[in-house]
């Protein structure tokens, strides 16, 4: 009975064509997914395109069946099924037709897809190069054959705790991949640089330099406790799939997982995985099998990335978390004194507690995994901060960047006590070649770019960082620097608040005051030094005082003026920069009998300048230029010109440097022809200063040194134009300001 | 035919997944108000039209929390809005804004392209990394980025552009201009100015300007090359100088000197009322007559 009720059911299928409908569903939709898997990298279609439309198909079978059985269609048209045979359509002929088309599409695309696989990659690497600029800093023309970029696994998951720990998985597989010495290794920030990104992989791979991307997915399931990862290995020449596989298996499981994925990696690359980080007891130390861990290990790093104060604060803690949850989690404690120890570096918090609390979780990582680079790193980063440790800090940096040659912190703390320029320019590339979407190398590379005038790179990388992260404080503050040097002060004065607004800063502050000086805007200058002022250590207090000084001379306030070179003439005793604050308040105060015979005091009193720095360097050209000044003015004319000679080649040098620029060298360049009498060439260094982009305009008018100039048309002239180009930035400011206020 | 029927209303049907929100939003507004546009990242297009509202429509960015989209009085507020921290991955925003052609637009954005054309109320562009392109616009123009490029065509008005490293090129410009970049080119097509200044540090400048009386223009670069083409010039004053650069001058028959460690020029056509001065540290200067 079953049997003919079932016979009967499987006719009536027949009849109304859901057999057939069926089968056709499935031959029609199988070459549109491969027509689809094969454009979708040329059409930087992303992957969860293809993925959703996988999931709709098969969503969409059912739909097909039910419309196949109420409906019919036949030559009177569309309409409902009425149990009558009638004439269809099409024929059968027609339908076999159309099956034997869509079957041999897919034999064709079959082919083609292998054929792509198999594909010559150096042709569709020259292909893929010609899509985008390329980067700054160039990488290698073609990528190694043994590298890989690990690109963070995605999560099926709205909780970003699930994030979280699918980005911890993909870190720790690239901190176990990392230590192959044979396998270059994309770097952290720059691979994960591209989450969500909508490139495709070739695009990818060509920016990161790497043959091969390891990508997947992860979905936590909170019911049973299970865990699925799938993962895949591409390579980048051709899209084609290297390796791929799925892995369900419990949560706690995910150890096993890692060790699976980087064993199945290593054997496609052809590398041998470092006994040290596979599987047993010196591989568990320096990863996790705790899931809280893996969550709050990957969110430290995020946080740390951010080279803020409460950036590091927030990575302190969540490393701290890590540890907790698993107290032999190594990397976790390089997090931790990376953390403590930048806050340390960024002059955020007071040296010593920190840098114990950071050298007792650099010292249980070493003790967890001598062998671990990041924490040779960590170390080598802790023991720089001890001026009298930078041996043992350069040591400890080279046995990290041996260990892990692919781990750009390394290179570029190691460049940072670099003493030769050239060596440290080279170092810092190479941070930025390792990591380039790495915003802190990029922002070390361009401060060393800026101070070589290197403008149009310090924009490229620029633009590198803040495409990597628009809200990295650093990369604003940086083009406020340049364009306040280059006398774009309304620009500098844009960056530097959008830097402030990003992470409030005292020197920030100090220089928003000091541009709004400069171009008159005084009401504001006051609000942002009294901001700053308070949150500068004392010992910088004479500093600072100069720093005002400009202010009241530019806003013509003399008694104010007059006040505060009294207050500098009259400093205690104290360093040897104490010492010349004294003789240049002098000089300017006009009390000028005693500025040589201080010179030589300070001079023989054996005293140093302890913070010694750029400042430093510019204000003593400053003074000897003053002493020199007053040398010649009491008679001293063979001393006051050998000490103008000595200057003079001093800043020559700089300005000749390649690896310097400062607008202000210049300007003392016109100070030394003004006193030698040499007017003319005087006003020229003046104009070139000017149009280098020099705009103390304040300045020159009370400069002793120019005396003799101050009263010469062309020097009248070129101040007037200095004062009218910074009072159409000061009206331009108020316009934009106005422009966007609205009614 | 049934079955190729039923797959196509199949697939049709089918939601497809999208990453970033989509969006298509409408608001009256008042023909000249204020719009102000915020956007972090991604691609604005900005386009004016003759209706009295304002028209939001693309994708929002993928880590958007929302569009706000509110208006109050003549003032019109569109901010994509976003995370204040962790916006390190993902793609930005994709999005058309139609306003009426005579409202005030000010876009404050960060790495973002932004495109805009028809707007006769003013302009304010500033993006930080992103390009600017604005077509067919006039009013106060004020544009602005560090490290992209910039291109007006068709513009007319008191124009402002700054850009760090990119190029500025400015066709068919009528009226006002004040143009400056550090390390990129310069292009200016004007015309019907009364004042035109462009100054860079280490990039070119070409500049090709028709004079009216009274023009104040001035060109400034340390190291790159300055090429002015005048037609018709009449009534002008010229001043040029180049500390170690040389002086082109085939406008008049006058002479470059050189002395006090720099070549210099000294020229007038007519009455001289129109002023150009040129100035470069170490690039060359070329003035010709268009």
């Amino acid at each position: 009975m079953a049997g003919s009720t079932l016979a009967t059911f499987y006719e009536e299928l027949k009849r109304r064509r859901v057999i057939r409908i069926a089968t056709l569903y499935v031959v029609a939709i199988w070459p549109v997914i491969q027509l689809l898997d094969i454009i979708s990298p040329t059409l930087n279609l992303p992957e969860s395109v293809l993925r959703y439309l996988v999931i709709a198909f098969f969503v969409g079978l059912p739909f097909a069946l039910i419309l196949a059985w109420m409906f019919d269609v036949d030559r009177d048209g569309i309409h409902l099924d009425d149990g009558e045979e009638h004439q269809p359509l099409l024929g059968s002929k027609v339908d076999l037709t159309i099956v034997g088309v869509l079957c041999a599409l897919v034999v064709v695309l079959f082919f083609v897809q292998v054929l792509m696989e198999e594909a010559p990659t150096t042709e569709l690497a020259e292909v893929s190069t010609q899509v985008s600029p390329p980067p700054l800093v160039q990488p290698a023309l073609a990528a190694p054959e043994a590298s890989i970029a690990v690109k963070p696994f995605d999560s099926f998951s709205a909780d970003p705790s699930d994030q979280f720990f699918a980005d911890g998985l993909s870190e720790e597989l690239l901190n176990v991949l990392a230590r192959v010495p044979e396998l270059h290794v994309a770097a952290r920030t720059s691979s994960f640089a591209y989450k969500g990104v909508n490139k495709n992989i070739s695009e990818i791979g060509r920016e990161l330099n790497v043959a091969t991307i390891l990508e997947g997915s992860v979905r936590v399931n909170d019911v049973d406790n299970t865990i699925r990862i799938t993962a895949q290995l591409i390579d980048v020449a051709n899209g084609a799939h290297i390796w791929s596989e799925t892995y369900t298996r419990q949560y706690n499981d995910v150890f096993r997982i890692q060790d699976e994925i980087s064993a199945a990696v290593a054997e496609k690359l052809k590398v041998t995985l470092v006994n040290s980080t596979g599987s047993g007891a010196e591989g568990d130390v320096v990863r996790t099998t705790n899931p809280e861990a893996l969550i709050a290990f990957g969110r430290g790093q995020q946080e740390l990335s951010k080279r803020t104060k409460e950036g590091f604060q927030d990575a302190a803690e969540y490393f701290q978390s890590a540890i907790d949850a698993d107290t032999n989690f190594a990397l976790a404690y390089t997090g931790l004194a990376d953390a403590l120890t930048l806050q340390v570096r960024y002059k955020f918090i007071e040296k010593d507690e920190n840098l114990k609390k950071a050298r007792t979780a650099v010292d249980r990582a070493l003790a967890l995994d001598p062998e671990l680079g990041i924490a040779w790193a960590s170390k080598g980063l802790l023991e720089s901060q001890y001026p009298d440790r930078k041996k043992l800090a350069r040591a400890d940096l080279e046995k990290a960047m041996a260990l892990n040659p692919s781990y750009s912190m390394a290179v570029m703390w190691y460049a940072s006590l670099e003493e030769d320029q050239s060596r440290k320019l080279n170092l810092y590339e190479r941070a930025v070649e390792l990591d380039p979407k790495s915003p802190v190398a990029a922002y070390n590379l361009a401060s060393l770019y800026s101070g070589q005038g290197r403008d149009a790179e310090v924009m490229q990388l620029f633009g590198q960082m803040v495409e990597a992260d628009p809200n990295y404080p650093k990369a604003y503050e940086l083009v406020g620097q340049v364009s306040a040097r280059r006398g774009q002060l309304g620009e500098a004065i844009r960056y530097y608040l959008k830097a402030f607004e990003l992470a409030e800063d005292a020197n920030l502050a100090l220089n928003i005051g000091k541009m709004y000086a400069d171009i008159g805007e005084f009401e504001n200058s006051d609000i942002w030094f009294e901001k700053a002022v308070p949150h500068i250590p004392e010992e910088y207090s004479a500093r600072i005082q100069w720093f005002r000084l400009g202010r009241y001379v530019a806003a013509g306030e003399d008694e104010v003026v007059a006040e505060m070179l009294d207050g500098l003439a009259n400093l205690p005793e104290g360093d040897l920069e104490q010492d010349y604050n004294r003789i240049l308040a002098n000089y300017f105060l006009g009390n000028t009998t005693s500025i040589v015979s201080d010179y030589d005091t300070a001079l023989a009193s054996g005293k140093i300048i302890i913070n010694d720095d750029q400042y430093v360097s510019d204000f003593m050209t400053r003074v000897q230029i003053a002493v020199a000044d007053r040398m010649i003015i009491e008679g001293k004319i063979e001393a006051g010109n050998a000490l103008l000679s000595s200057v003079e080649k001093i800043v020559e040098k700089k300005l000749t440097d390649p690896l310097r620029f400062w607008p202000d060298d210049r300007y003392h360049l016109a100070r030394i022809s003004a006193i030698r009498g040499q007017d003319q060439l005087a006003l020229i260094q003046l104009q070139r200063a000017v149009d280098e982009g020099w705009r103390e305009h304040w300045r020159p008018a009370n400069d002793p040194a120019l005396k003799e100039i101050q009263s010469d048309r062309f020097f009248i002239n070129m101040m007037a134009g200095l004062e009218s180009r910074l009072a159409i930035i000061r009206d331009q400011l108020r316009l934009e300001a106005e422009f966007a206020m609205g009614s | 035919m049934k079955t190729i029927a039923v797959v196509a209303v199949a697939m049709l049907s089918l939601p497809f997944a999208i990453h970033a929100e989509e969006v298509d939003e409408r608001r009256d507004v008042v023909r000249d108000g204020l719009v102000k546009i915020k956007n972090l990242r991604g691609d604005i297009r900005i386009e004016g039209w003759d209706e009295d509202e304002i028209r939001v429509q693309g994708d929002l960015d993928e880590l958007s929390t929302g569009l706000r989209f509110e208006v109050d009085g003549d003032e019109t507020q569109i901010e994509v809005q976003m995370p204040r921290r962790d916006v390190n991955w993902g793609d930005g925003s994709d999005l058309v804004i139609q306003v009426p052609s005579i409202s005030r637009i000010a876009v404050d954005s960060v790495s973002t392209d932004v495109y805009a054309e028809n707007l006769d109320g003013g302009v304010q562009l500033r993006t930080v990394s992103g390009e600017i392109e604005l077509r067919s616009s006039s009013q106060t123009i004020s544009l602005a980025t560090v490290s992209g490029r910039i291109e007006v065509r068709d513009s007319s008005g008191d124009l402002r552009a700054r850009s760090s490293s990119g190029e500025i090129e400015l066709h068919s410009h009528q009226g006002n201009a004040d143009v400056e970049t550090m390390s990129g080119e310069i292009n200016l097509v004007a015309r019907e100015a009364e004042r035109l200044r462009g100054s860079t540090i280490s990039g070119q400048i070409e500049v090709e300007v028709s004079f009216l009386q009274d023009v104040q223009a001035e060109f400034a670069s340390v190291s790159g090359e300055i090429t002015i083409e005048i037609d018709d010039p009449e009534n002008l004053s010229v001043s040029a100088s180049s500390i170690s650069g040389e002086i082109s001058n085939y406008l008049t028959d006058d002479a470059v000197k050189e002395g006090f460690g720099q070549n210099s020029l000294r020229t007038q056509i007519g009455d001289g009322s129109g002023s150009l001065n040129v100035r470069v540290v170490s690039g060359a200067i070329e003035i010709d007559e268009g």
